[in-house]
Formats: structure tokens, sequence, C-alpha cells
């Protein structure tokens, strides 16, 4: 049995903020240079099409984004900030407290250099990738419910193969919504590595249960664009990860939250 | 204790990673309305990265555009009856052209007994010939053939999805510039950004096991 958390996300996107000057990268790595010393730029190129149908036409126009990551010494904790969104996340999972704390805090240093105009959404989302050794008696640790029901197909013996599941939730908060994603998957893990967010001890090709859990507040059309306020942002993503707790216990077993407990203690 | 009910919509991922399950959707998902905010999704940009800025192909594809303009503006001058025969004589089915004309097949057999065609349709034909026009220039020998054939082997996307929802401009970027999967993928990510989700295969196959039932297997 592994503890199964492969990566925690925690995520604020904001109206779109002007490229980063050569000198707020630079405030920005000095500022977040105690917790983030690496830095290392991405850019991603794309292109949008823009059709004018009374012409006929088609005009593309190139997209290039570009991806300002902050990371940990061990490169498996870092910061994205692209002109949209902040993103912080970690495959080195210790708590929600200390990832809180990282968002916060970069939130703040971001925001006290490039002065964000506003947030429009909060997300936190949770990746689980559940592996029994030799085994996929899946009912052991994750809730009856999402297994797949065992098939009786009278004297031929069935074995699951594949399960896939998705759903999708909102909340009497407007504006909070959930998505779980979850089954049985075979393969490589849905969580690897690469040059912006290692995964150590990356599984090999396996059986495993995958749970996605993404909760998100986005605000609602029609409401004005909020400046923002590290506080309520953070008390948003306290909310999130409340319900990302919730349907972490919803959907293990006591059996194996019980397991993880005194795994955590050692 | 937060009350949480179950939904009908998706919306985006957060953070940059797009680890969604791949459903096969397709056939459930009428009424399903997307997030608006999902159009500025920035994880759609890891899929929009597949295309190189400064692509090479900007310049052809947009002397195919400018072939289609004049193409489209001589087609115009066609009577609808003319229109009708050039489009069928390429082999595409009159259920095809309906659709594409987002017509009955009714209306077409009376456009094809001679009843006039409004402005708005007789456009869509005309635009519709064109492109059947110019596709055998750019390697594609069966027109009708190919605009029926998935985009992507794994992909419930045909050429004639996009037509019949008026995206001539992804097809003739098709046509033209895709000579790689990402270049798909970024066709694709420009009709719906959800089309992982919404369009493609499950990762899963169903075969024949051995029992000669069948098996639900990982795609290799």
């Amino acid at each position: 049995m592994n503890i199964p958390l492969a990566l925690a996300v925690v995520e604020v996107r904001f109206p779109e903020s002007a490229p980063l000057t050569d000198d707020q990268v630079a405030n920005l790595k000095k500022s977040l240079n105690g917790r983030f010393p690496i830095y290392k730029h991405e850019i991603r190129n794309g292109f949008t099409s823009t059709v004018n149908y009374e012409l006929g036409t088609v005009a593309n126009s190139p997209i290039v984004e570009v991806l300002h990551h902050f990371l940990a010494r061990s490169l498996q904790t870092g910061a994205t900030l692209t002109s949209k969104s902040l993103v912080v996340e970690t495959t080195d999972y210790k708590s929600w407290l200390e990832l809180k704390k990282m968002f916060v805090e970069t939130l703040g240093a971001v925001n006290d250099i490039v002065h964000l105009d506003g947030y429009q959404r909060v997300g936190c989302r949770y990746i689980d990738e559940f592996r029994l050794e030799g085994a996929d008696d899946w009912a052991s640790i994750i809730s009856p419910g999402l297994v797949a029901p065992s098939w009786n197909a009278g004297p031929q013996s069935t074995k699951l193969e594949a399960q896939m599941f998705q759903a999708i939730y909102s909340t009497d908060t407007v504006g909070i919504t959930s998505t779980l994603r979850f089954g049985q998957m075979s393969g490589p893990p849905v969580i690897g590595s690469s040059d912006y967010l290692v995964r150590t001890n990356l599984p090999g090709e396996s059986t495993f249960f995958l749970l996605d859990t993404d909760c998100a507040w986005q605000l609602p059309q029609g409401l004005p664009v909020p400046p923002v306020s590290i506080q309520e942002i953070s008390q948003l993503s306290e909310q999130l990860h409340d319900l990302i707790s919730s349907a972490f216990l919803m959907v293990t077993t006591s059996k194996f939250q019980t397991s993880i407990e005194a795994a955590s203690m050692k | 204790m937060t009350a949480v009910t179950l939904r009908s919509f998706d919306g985006p991922l957060t953070g940059l990673r797009d680890t969604r399950i791949s459903f096969n959707r397709r056939n459930v998902e009428s009424g399903v309305r997307l997030l608006q905010g999902l159009v500025d999704d920035p994880s759609s940009l890891m899929t929009l990265a597949r295309i190189a800025a400064g692509d090479a192909d900007e310049q052809r594809r947009q002397d195919l555009v400018n072939k289609f303009d004049e193409n489209v503006i001589t087609l115009n001058r066609c009577s609808g009856l003319v229109l009708l025969e050039m489009i069928s004589a390429s082999g595409l089915s009159w259920r095809d052209i309906a659709r594409i004309g987002q017509v009955s097949v009714a209306s077409v057999q009376k456009w094809r007994r001679g009843d006039g065609m409004t402005g708005a349709n007789r456009a869509n034909m005309a635009r519709l010939a064109a492109i059947l026009q110019q596709l055998p220039n750019h390697m594609i020998g069966e027109p009708s053939a190919w605009l029926e054939a998935k985009v992507l082997p794994n992909v419930g996307v045909t050429p004639l999805d996009l037509l019949a929802e008026g995206r001539f401009d992804l097809v003739l970027a098709l046509a033209t510039g895709t000579d790689t999967k990402g270049e798909v993928e970024s066709v694709l990510d420009d009709y719906n950004v959800d089309w992982r989700v919404i369009f493609v295969d499950n990762d899963f196959t169903v075969v024949k096991g051995q029992d000669g039932r069948p098996v639900i297997v990982a795609k290799r």
C-alpha cells in the first residue's frame, strides 16, 4: 500500500496582466529566493484563428505564453506565474498548512511586485494514485460505490480491465464546484516528471486507482472582478481544501484512512 | 457542512496539467454547456503550445485562404443547381450536403428539382463547392472520403463535422499545414478546447476475448 498523493496544486487566476519585465522577474526571484531559489522560464507557442464569415477569410495569430517557474531546490515544489495565473504545486506534499502558507506567501510576493488587477478563479486540486502490491482489490481502500461491480458471468470468470468515471458537483456556495475523476487505470502514472516539476520515485507502468479531485471557486458571470485580497483568497482556498478532504474521506475506506494516518506518524 | 449537488457541465482544470480521463461522451453530451471560462482556460495553452509561432506553413495557409476566397466569389455566380451538381460529383451524399447546409434532405431534393435557394443557402453551397474544388490540390485525392474520415484515429471528429458547424476555416487548416499530430490537435483546440474530454475515444477498447465475448482492454 502506498501513500497515494502524487500532486497537490493551489491556483489563482486573474485578469490578464502585461508580460513581466526583466526587473519584475529579478524582484520576484529575489523575493521568492528563500523558498524557491531555482528560476526557469518556459515559452509555449500557439496560434489562434479568427474567422471573418462575411469575407470568408481566416487570420491566424501567434500566441506566445511565457511561464515563469520558481522552484525549490528539490525541484519537487514550485510556483509558476503566467500572465493569467499563479500556480503553486508540489509532488512532495507535507501538509495543507504548509502548502497553503507557501501559496499565500507566494501570492503576496507576486501581488506586491506585479500588482494584480483582481482574481477570477481559485482552484485546489489533489491527484491521488492508489496502488496495491500484487492485487487490485480496490474494495479494501476505495468505497464500494466507486469500484466497478464484480461480474459473475456464469462459467466464465471475469477480470476488471478498466474503469473510468467523472462526477461534477456544484455546492451551496455560489461559484464553487468540485470535480471528481476516478477509476482504475493501467499504464504509466498520470503525474510524471518534467523539467519544471520533478516527481521522485516515479512508479513504473502498473495498475492503479486514480482519484483526481479538483475544487474551484469561479467568479460568477455578471459579478464584478474583486480586487486581490490575500485573506479572502486564502479563505476560499481553505473552503476548497475542506471539500477535497471530505471527498477523500468519502472515497476511501476507514481502514485505508487508518493506515495512512499510521504511516504518516512513522 | 457544504452540500454538494451533481451538475451537468464541465469546467477548466486547476493547474498546469491536463490529466483528464478521456471519455467518449459525444453521444451523451447533448445539452451539456461548458463553462464560458473554459475558453480562457490557461491549461489549453498546453495544447496550443504544439503549434509553433512563425509556422513555416503560415504563408501557405494564407495562400490557401486567398484561393478559397477567390473560388467562393467565382462560384457565387453559379446557379444553385450547378453548385449542387458540382458538389454531388465529388461523391458527397445528399444527407451530408443537407447536414452541411443545415437544411433537410427534402430541401436539397427540392433544390435539385430547380427550386430556388435562399442567399444564405447558396453562399453555403458555394463555400462547400469551393472547398471540394480545392482539396485535390492538397494531396486529397478523394475529398468525400477524406471529409468523412476521423481527423485522428481516436478522435470522433471528421472534417464533415467541422463543415456542418460552419468551420470551413478549420477544414482548410486541416487540408494544409497539418502534417503532424500536434498540428491536427491545434486545429481541434480551435474547434473545441474540451475536445479531449468530449470527442476522444476511451484509452480502452473493446476486443473479442478468448472466450469469444467482448472484453475491455487498454489500448497499446
